[in-house]
């Protein structure tokens, strides 16, 4: 099999799990442009992604760090709209629409790191070392990232409830 | 409501990921992106030999002479504001650097680039922009260092190279730095744009490999080149006469944001605040801390830092949240606001050298970014850019 043919059939099988991940890390309007530059990168590298230890690894590894490195700057925007609609969110709707759905919203106002963290850790049940594998950083700066996500999800609960207007008031 | 369990995190981002029908493989797409990839090397292949044929032939005096050009076109102004909701008064256009598509424009000049320019330093009248090619995926895009003259036209290139990501120019626009691929490696470079000294380099860290972040948080005034791979951070030293050496300290899981003189800010995100410190050979130490002052916002929530920006002397920070432009005194403690107008997407800001912040904004309607120039002491703001005509839409990229 030549390398052409191999990437075709790896990209065929992974694809789906791939853009799975890049709407988990980027949403669904920019998931595809995501998973596709991903894939394309990977092609562009392909010699070295099949010779590496986990192939997929190796491309979970360009999608993350394409995540992170690339729209920082929309996403930051993103983040700010994302926090005042949370506002309205919470002083509107009746506690049955809220719970898991709501968790997601707050998940997507996370930061890029420390939600790449999260979904790593959470969806894609990867160890700290093998998120910090990805990331390229050390096991304790996941732990950080994660402690840091985890305690922003309280508080932006905490904060819901106690807010005037909020569920509580 | 109670606080969401680890097996929540986990059954959302499930549920999440099964909602998602991925589309088809996009192999057709992808052939396109690698077709036009080899059709443009080709291409420049051609033009490189044809550059060089045409060079010869005028050299040896076949070609006719080459007369100059018409007059090339006055600097552009920055247009009148074409949103309706949006009437602030047009001010001044920024002397803050930025890129709108391919055009570079700081103040009256415009610089035309060869490709959309996706990243953007400053220091004074010296300019290091990225012309970015998004089908490219190689280090092929264009890293440029030039200075602007009093005439606003551009200088000989200081720097031309092909890299992957922007550098960083350190305050006084004396040194830049870049990465570089060499093959499986990835080379530091740090050049004294004078020309009186050699190069510096060093090997960058991490593993060499395709996607991998190095962000370039800054040089000190004294040379020290500050950057990061992923959220781990590495200081190199760069002083003239030294080896080049790695320095430890900046705080594990603490990104260095930006360089100020000799100072360094970093940024433990949301909802703790920042840091101030100097980094040298003795590591972190620290000067700031803004736990003990973070300002509370609003419904009582603590200000998030992720998104706020640092002046050039290092004294105050600004951010917008909700609407509203902020500008927090490190000095005094004080938090003074001033009300974006309704409607609009307020982003990231920027402080202009006379103290004046820029905010990057979207009004509302079909119209694209401005930025808008706001004082904050004496509450007052202005349009001080908005693009028109086929880039309207566009957004800025603009220097920190």
């Amino acid at each position: 099999m030549d390398l052409e043919e191999s990437f075709t059939a790896y990209a065929g099988a992974r694809w789906p799990a791939l853009y799975r991940l890049a709407v988990l890390l980027a949403g669904p309007s920019d998931a595809d442009d995501l998973a596709q530059q991903a894939l394309f990168r990977a092609y562009c590298a392909w010699e070295r992604v099949c010779g590496a230890a986990s192939p997929d690894a190796y491309v979970r590894r360009i999608l993350v760090n394409a995540y992170i490195t690339e729209g920082k700057r929309q996403r930051r925007a993103l983040d700010l709209v994302v926090r005042r609609d949370l506002v309205v969110v919470n002083g509107s709707l009746e506690d049955a629409f809220v719970g898991r759905n709501d968790l997601w919203t707050r998940i997507e106002a996370l930061p890029p790191r420390q939600r790449a963290v999260i979904v790593l850790r959470y969806y894609e049940d990867l160890s700290e070392a093998a998120i910090a594998e990805v990331l390229g950083c050390a096991p304790g700066t996941v732990k950080a990232h994660a402690a840091a996500a985890l305690k922003s999800l309280r508080i932006s609960f905490e904060t819901a409830d106690t807010a005037p207007g909020g569920r509580d008031a | 409501m109670p606080e969401p369990t680890l097996e929540d995190l986990r059954v959302v981002l499930q549920a999440r990921a099964d909602q998602v029908v991925p589309p088809p493989p996009p192999f057709p797409l992808l052939r396109d992106r690698v077709t036009v990839r080899r059709h443009r090397r080709r291409v420049l292949a051609v033009v490189a030999v044809a550059a060089v044929v045409l060079g010869v032939l005028a050299s040896i005096g076949l070609g006719r002479t080459m007369r100059a050009g018409p007059d090339l076109p006055g600097p552009a102004h920055t247009g009148s504001p074409t949103n309706t909701a949006f009437r602030l008064e047009q001010g001044a256009p920024p002397r803050n650097a930025y890129v709108v598509g391919r055009t570079l424009h700081v103040g009256d000049s415009t610089v035309a680039l060869s490709g959309l320019g996706s990243g953007v330093a400053q220091a004074g009248a010296t300019i290091m922009v990225l012309e970015g090619d998004d089908r490219c995926v190689d280090p092929c895009d264009l890293l440029r260092v030039f200075q602007l003259g009093p005439d606003g036209l551009p200088g000989p290139d200081l720097v031309h190279v092909r890299a992957t990501y922007l550098g960083a120019l350190d305050g006084s626009g004396r040194y830049a730095a870049w990465e570089e691929q060499h093959g499986r490696q990835n080379l530091l470079v740090v050049r004294r744009l004078d020309g009186t000294e050699p190069d510096r380099t060093a090997m960058s860290p991490g593993p060499p490999w395709s996607g991998e972040t190095f962000e370039m948080s800054g040089i000190t005034d004294d040379g020290r080149l500050i950057g990061q791979r992923a959220v781990g951070d590495w200081v190199w030293h760069f002083a003239a006469d030294e080896p080049v050496r790695r320095l430890v300290g900046v705080p594990e899981g603490m990104p260095v944001r930006q360089v100020f003189g000799n100072r360094a800010a970093t940024y433990r995100g949301f909802p703790t605040g920042w840091k101030v410190g100097v980094i040298d050979d003795r590591g972190w130490t620290e000067e700031a801390d803004s736990a003990a002052t973070l300002p509370v916002l609003y419904d009582g929530s603590p200000l998030s830092t992720e998104g706020a920006v640092w002046s050039p002397d290092g004294q105050r920070v600004s951010f917008v949240e909700r609407n509203a432009l902020n500008v927090y005194s490190a000095i005094d403690g004080v938090l003074r606001q001033m009300q974006l107008p309704p409607g609009g997407l307020g982003a990231d800001t920027y402080f202009e050298d006379n103290g004046h912040v820029l905010a990057r904004f979207l009004p509302p309607g079909e119209g694209g970014e401005v930025l808008v120039r706001c004082d904050v002491e004496r509450r007052d703001c202005e349009l001080a850019a908005s693009p028109t005509g086929p880039s309207s839409s566009a957004q800025f990229v603009i220097a920190d």
